[in-house]
């Protein structure tokens, strides 16, 4: 009685039980490791654009002059934006290696993380031209994504716009 | 040996299930007990089982549910920052609109009728509202004439201050609304226009 084992069939049962049990347990794990990592992608490639844009808008806001002249958009817009800030100087915005560059009075720095691509950056500069009664305004077109596998990519399509704040015809 | 020869510790550890297995296999060896209540003692029951099982999964999805939370708030929150960029710009091309009055040697609110309107981004006067949504086209604009159908649509109000004469202020606001699986959504944001210059 002692002696008394599993039988073939009870091991193979067993085995198969518990072969399914794992098998929905790793897939979950792994199907929650996915999600997480992409909910992770979300944050970053918002938290980079919500810098670029307020950083981008509030300059612009208050440029005088905004040197980049008007382009016909959105066929032609331009990747470079270049004002002058009544107290941080000249400054300069441009896409470069899918990298956002702040070039201040010459002085280069990049805005966006590494981590995430920056795959459009659109300046719509209009009303800039001499009297066109107009007041100058830039459209930014911002649009971000991330590297991984495809269910963890995550990408963001912004647009807004700055009008300018002194007036100029 | 029995139940009896157990010291007073190894009942205590009985009770908690501790020496369960291991002293009743001795038991039943010696003691000659019927395999019946062997088995009986010493596996697991069902309730225990369910019980254990019940634990496990609700803890799992627990988990589970948690992380699908977090991503669903994240993309709750991507569409929220599109939208409170949609709105700024609905603000800013309204306030653009309104300086184009000075250029033009308008009076103040020449071009801010009372009313609800739409505003492109290359709007230089307000457009009488319609329903749709905004496209976005190849370029990545927001606009309502190339593109597909994007979730949001936005609509402009402007009204007269409670505070002061039309001729001194005008209100304007704007309102981005979007469905989502969790219900609609809307933002809205104010901008107050001045006689001023």
């Amino acid at each position: 009685m002692s002696k008394k084992g599993f039988t073939l069939v009870e091991l193979i049962v067993a085995v198969f039980i518990f072969s399914v049990l794992m098998v929905i347990a790793v897939g979950s794990f792994v199907s929650a490791l996915s999600l997480q990592r992409r909910a992770l992608n979300i944050k970053k490639v918002e938290e980079n654009s919500r810098f670029i844009l307020e950083l981008m808008a509030r300059e612009i806001r208050v440029a005088n002059p905004i040197n980049t002249t008007d382009n016909g958009c959105p066929g032609s817009g331009t990747s470079i934006l270049t004002f002058q800030h009544p107290v941080n100087g000249l400054i300069e915005y441009s896409l470069s290696g899918n990298q956002v560059h702040r070039k201040v009075d010459g002085a280069d720095s990049i805005i966006s993380n590494p981590d995430i691509e920056v795959s459009r950056l659109t300046f719509c500069v209009s009303g800039n031209a001499v009297s066109d009664d107009r007041q100058p305004r830039v459209t930014i077109i911002l649009s971000l994504k991330t590297g991984g596998a495809a269910a963890e990519k995550a990408n963001i399509d912004l647009q807004t716009t700055a009008s300018q704040r002194v007036l100029s015809d | 040996m029995n139940y009896m020869s157990y010291s007073i510790n190894d009942k205590k550890k009985l009770k908690k299930g501790l020496l369960k297995k291991k002293n009743y296999v001795l038991g039943a060896q010696f003691c000659g007990c019927s395999l019946r209540s062997q088995t009986k003692l010493a596996g697991f029951t069902l309730i225990e089982v369910i019980v254990a099982i019940g634990i496990i999964s609700s803890v799992t999805v627990g988990a589970i549910s948690g992380i699908s939370l977090s991503l669903s708030s994240a993309a709750r929150i991507k569409n929220n920052l599109i939208a409170a960029n949609l709105a700024q710009e609905g603000l800013e091309i309204t306030r653009s609109i309104r300086d184009r009055d000075w250029h033009l040697g308008n009076s103040f609110g020449a071009s801010l009728a009372n009313g609800i309107y739409i505003v492109d981004w290359s709007s230089q006067s307000l457009i009488s509202f319609s329903d749709t949504f905004l496209k976005i086209d190849s370029n990545g604009f927001y606009n309502y004439a190339l593109g597909q159908d994007t979730i949001f649509k936005r609509k402009i109000t402007i009204e007269n201050s409670s505070q002061n004469p039309a001729t001194v202020e005008k209100t304007a606001k704007v309102e981005i609304s979007w469905q989502e699986k969790s219900g609609p959504k809307l933002i809205q944001a104010e901008l107050r226009l001045f006689n001023w210059r």
